[in-house]
This record gives structure tokens, sequence and C-alpha cells, in this order.
């Protein structure tokens, strides 16, 4: 088994997401994956998306699991946060995996957890320079905004999270997602 | 882009409106005019860009179940902000087997620039300068587009930056992908790629001289998709240039010189691949309008969503000045696509081509739910 990534699997809420994680996994490792991500389709926007990533998880860790002695596989998984706190998303996907028979993730898999908090715009918004704060509920009017400068700020937020030299104060959230890179770092070298 | 096609009494089209937005996927059953809403942008382009005569508009053309004897079509397009309406009339004699331009216009942003119309049998065309006043009065010949033979000059640059646009879409579709229509030679360098991909190499001449860094961009992906590939080169085969790949032999071969396919030698799905990809990275150096009719057929089921991503990439990068048009039944590409990037079209009871927005049933997947038809 060589040292690189091979399928780096997404699961996600949305476009933005997908968008967000394509952009940051780029820059961090300073080619182009596209061939290597497989995004999960994501079904069309009406239902809860949330529920969807959670219900879908347990099956996407099965199947990396099946691979992952074989492969250097990754599991990307994003979801927003919203108005819960970051143990509570985490463990409704740790709760979806026991109502399936599946065990729940360990910290030496390659399994990674993005969690945002309040959403992913959260932190787009604060690096661009908005006075917002983790738990300010993200709405409609805000995605908007943070829709067009996705792509450049993932790649500043994928700098921030290897070298830690921005000057904003960014969220917990943030942090923690950045520990969960680093945690699979060792294949993510290009 | 196109921001409003609007198409009458042609083939399954009556009063049929379609406004389309930068990235936008057709989707729907066999025979509700996907691949005829590209014919007809194929067919305007080619019209006023003046390479074909009104005859490609063939009186098989008008709706069957109609006995209208004109055929209409208005594109509005939106170009640096500033919003062109092309208007054309056709008018048949289905019993003498022709046709004639009743009525040719084209205005920007509400001030006209071209306007041709039948009188006493001639089609006179009243010219406008960029500042919208009179220009000369000409006689044309009603079987060409008027707009497609001026002469280009420092008076009709509007005119001009129209037509260009419409010279630029490209329409490609890997119906039938027949190797013996995509050759390897090329007699010269050409700007059309041709509906099948058949003037591939001609048009890959022209563009690795204007474009080395949508060259290196390809080369770069296709040594990604294709294990031991090296390079597409284009050596000189007497009056011709061939366009072959460069692949590494395998190291137990014991060459230590490449191993050389001509391009007609390579599978179907890798020539639909370096086509695809070849197009993005011209699209992104040169943003303007594609029109996919198909493009899945033939690829990997792996190799889709890549290169889908790299589209949508691409049209968020350019913004305004892109537009991507995709037909298809793939469930890979309508998945990724997805319900908001897609619109469905119909024909109930055999009637007129309908076009609206698409939505997932809940709980089912786009591909899903257009597999399970909505009549």
């Amino acid at each position: 088994m060589g040292q690189r990534a091979s399928n780096i699997i997404l699961l996600c809420e949305d476009k933005p997401h997908e968008r967000f994680a394509r952009a940051f996994l780029k820059k961090w490792c300073g080619v182009d994956l596209r061939r290597r991500i497989r995004l999960v389709p994501i079904p069309d926007g009406r239902g809860d998306a949330k529920q969807w990533v959670c219900d879908r998880f347990p099956s996407e860790l099965k199947a990396y699991r099946v691979q992952a002695n074989h492969l250097n596989n990754i599991l990307v998984v994003v979801t927003d946060v919203d108005n819960r706190s970051l143990r509570q998303r985490v463990e409704s996907l740790d709760q979806a995996c026991r109502d399936s028979d599946v065990e729940v993730r360990r910290q030496d898999e390659r399994v990674v957890f993005i969690t945002p908090k309040w959403a992913i715009e959260t932190w787009i918004l604060i690096l661009e320079g908005q006075a917002l704060d983790e738990t300010d509920r993200i709405e409609g009017k805000h995605k908007k905004l943070a829709e067009p400068i996705n792509t450049v700020m993932a790649e500043r937020l994928a700098d921030y999270c290897k070298n830690g030299n921005e000057d904003v104060t960014f969220p917990a959230s943030l942090d923690v997602a950045c520990l969960e890179f680093q945690r699979v770092s060792g294949v993510l070298r290009f | 882009m196109i921001t409003r096609l609007f198409i009458d009494n042609y083939r399954c089209f009556v009063n049929f409106e379609f406004k389309p937005e930068s990235l936008c996927l057709l989707v729907g059953d066999n025979g509700v005019g996907k691949s005829s809403i590209l014919d007809v942008i194929e067919l305007l382009r080619d019209f006023i860009g003046g390479q074909i005569s009104i005859k490609a508009f063939g009186s098989d053309t008008l709706t069957r179940w109609q006995s209208l004897l004109l055929q209409s079509f208005t594109m509005e397009v939106r170009i640096n902000a500033r919003k062109y309406i092309y208007d054309l009339v056709i008018e048949h004699e289905p019993q003498r087997g022709q046709r004639r331009v009743n009525r040719e216009s084209l205005v920007l942003d509400g001030k006209p620039l071209y306007l041709a119309q039948l009188d006493n049998a001639q089609l006179k065309a009243q010219l406008f300068k960029d500042n919208h006043s009179k220009g000369p009065v000409v006689f044309l010949d009603w079987t060409r587009s008027g707009i497609g033979v001026l002469q280009a000059g420092p008076e009709n640059t509007n005119l001009c930056e129209f037509r260009d646009f419409i010279r630029r879409i490209i329409v490609v579709g890997f119906l039938n992908p027949d190797p013996r229509l995509m050759v390897a030679a090329s007699d010269d360098e050409a700007n059309a790629l041709g509906r099948h991909g058949e003037s591939f190499v001609s048009w890959y001449r022209s563009v690795a001289l204007e474009y080395p860094a949508a060259v290196a961009d390809l080369t770069q992906t296709l040594r990604e998709l294709f294990p031991g590939f090296s390079a597409l080169t284009l050596p000189e085969s007497g009056d011709k240039r061939v366009l072959k790949a460069q692949f590494r032999p395998p190291e137990k071969a014991g060459k230590s010189r490449y191993d050389e396919f001509a391009f007609n030698e390579l599978s179907d799905g890798q020539r639909c691949l370096i086509i695809l990809y070849a197009l993005l990275y011209v699209y992104r150096e040169k943003p303007g309008m594609l029109l996919l009719d198909e493009p899945d057929n033939f690829i990997a089921l792996r190799e889709i969503q890549p290169w889908l991503a790299l589209l949508e990439e691409i049209c968020e990068e350019a913004g305004a000045s892109s537009q991507a048009l995709v037909a298809s039944h793939n469930p890979e590409l309508i998945n990724y696509l997805g319900a908001a990037r897609s619109l469905k079209m119909e024909r109930p009871t055999g009637g007129g081509a309908r076009i609206s927005e698409f939505q997932a049933v809940d709980g089912l997947s786009p591909a899903e739910t257009v597999a399970r038809g909505w009549d």
C-alpha cells in the first residue's frame, strides 16, 4: 500500500459543503485531487440534509473499513452543527452507527469530521471580516453572501489549518476540524 | 450567455420558451426535444455565422400537426452586461420545397442594430450604426442571414460582437463517435470541432498554438487518466499532421522509446475523454458557450464526476461569460448536477414540448425521480 490517499469519499449536505471541501483539500495537498474525490450524490435540497448525512454515515463507514486495509482511503464527513454543540453533532453520527450495528468511528481511522458551527458560511464570513459569532444563526442572506467567496476562503482556511498564521481569531469548531485533517495528514502529502 | 430562447413551429416546439442558467441540465424521456434545443442553437449559430443558408431549415422541420407556414426563433443573449435580442422568421412554401427569410432583426438594449424584412418580394435590410442611427438600406439574398454576410467595420462593432459570440458556440455530442469520423490526420487548423468531434484534430492544432496553458493542463490530466501516458504530439506526415498519443512502454518490455498511437487507434472512451477535457481547459482560457449532447456516452462511470466537477468549477469561475447546456440520461450526471441545475422536459399527450423546473421526489435521488417519470 502506498503512502498517498487513494479515494477520498466526501459525504456532505450540499453544494457549498462540496465546494468548500474540494477547495480545502486542493490547497492542503497542493495538487488537484478531482479524480481522487468521490462525492456521495447529494439528495434534492428539500429534505433534511443533516439527517440524510446521519442516515448514510454508517454504510459509508462500513464501506471505508472494508477497503481500509488495502487502500489509503479517507472518509470526509461535512455537516453543520447549527444550534447544537459539536459534541451533540458527533454524538448523532455515533448514535446512527449504533442504531445500524456499526462500531462508532475510532480516532485511529482515516475518517474526518468537519463540523462547522453554526455553518460552513460562519467560517467563511468570519475570515472575510464579518462580525459574527459561532452562535449566530446563519440564514439565507448570510449563505448568499458567503457563496461567491467560498472557494477563496476555503483555501485561506486550509492555509490556516496547516500553518496557523492568520491574524483572525477563529471559532473553536474550525480548530477542531484542523486537528481532524492533521490526524490524516500523512496520507494527504502529494 | 443565452438568457432566453423562443421557438415556434419547429419540430416539437410550439410557442416554446427556454430560459437557461449558466449551467443547465436537460432531463426527460426520449423524444421530448432535449437534443432538438441544441440542434436549434447549432442551426442558428451556423445561419447567423454565415456558414449555412436557409435550406438547412427544411420544410420537414415544420411542426407536423400545424398548418402554419411561418417558423419563428428569438434568442436573447447577454454579452458584457448588454442584452442582444435576435429574431428570425422563416416563411416556408412546402409544395415548392422553398423557404425564405421573412424577417430578421437584431436589437441591442432595446435599440436597433439590424432589420431585414420582405418587401415586394425582396429582402430589404435597414442597417444601423453602433450609435443606432440609420445606415444604408441594402437588398439581400433571402436565403441567407444578413448578419452573417455583413463585412465588419468600425461602425458595426456591436453587431460583430454578437456574431462572434454566436460563432464561438461549441456543440458536441457523442451519440455516434464513429472511429471513421474521428480521424487522426488533419490538413489544417480549424475553429470548429464538429458535432461528433470529427474535426477534433484540426481544432486541437489551432488551440494548441493559441492556448498552451490549456494543453499543459490537458497533458497533466491525461497522465492521471491513462497509465503510462506521456504527451499528445502532432508530427508531420506528408502535407498533414497526425495527432498521436505517446505512452511509456511497460518496464518489462525493456524498451526506452515511447510507443505511439494515432488518435483513431485509441478507444472510443479515451478519445471522448481527450475531447471533453480539451474542451474544458480551452473553455477555461476562453469562456463561451458549450452545448453538450450526452457527453457521458462511452465514458467510464468513475470518470464522469471528476469531469463534471471541473465543468462546474469552470462555470463558476467564469460567471456570466460562460454557459454550458447539457442533455443527458445518465444517472451519475443527473445526480451530480442535481435537481437545482436541472430542467425537466416533457410532451404531454404527444403535443408541443414543455420545459419546467425539476424537483426530485422527497426521498428519491434526482436520477431515480427521472427514471420513474412524471406522467
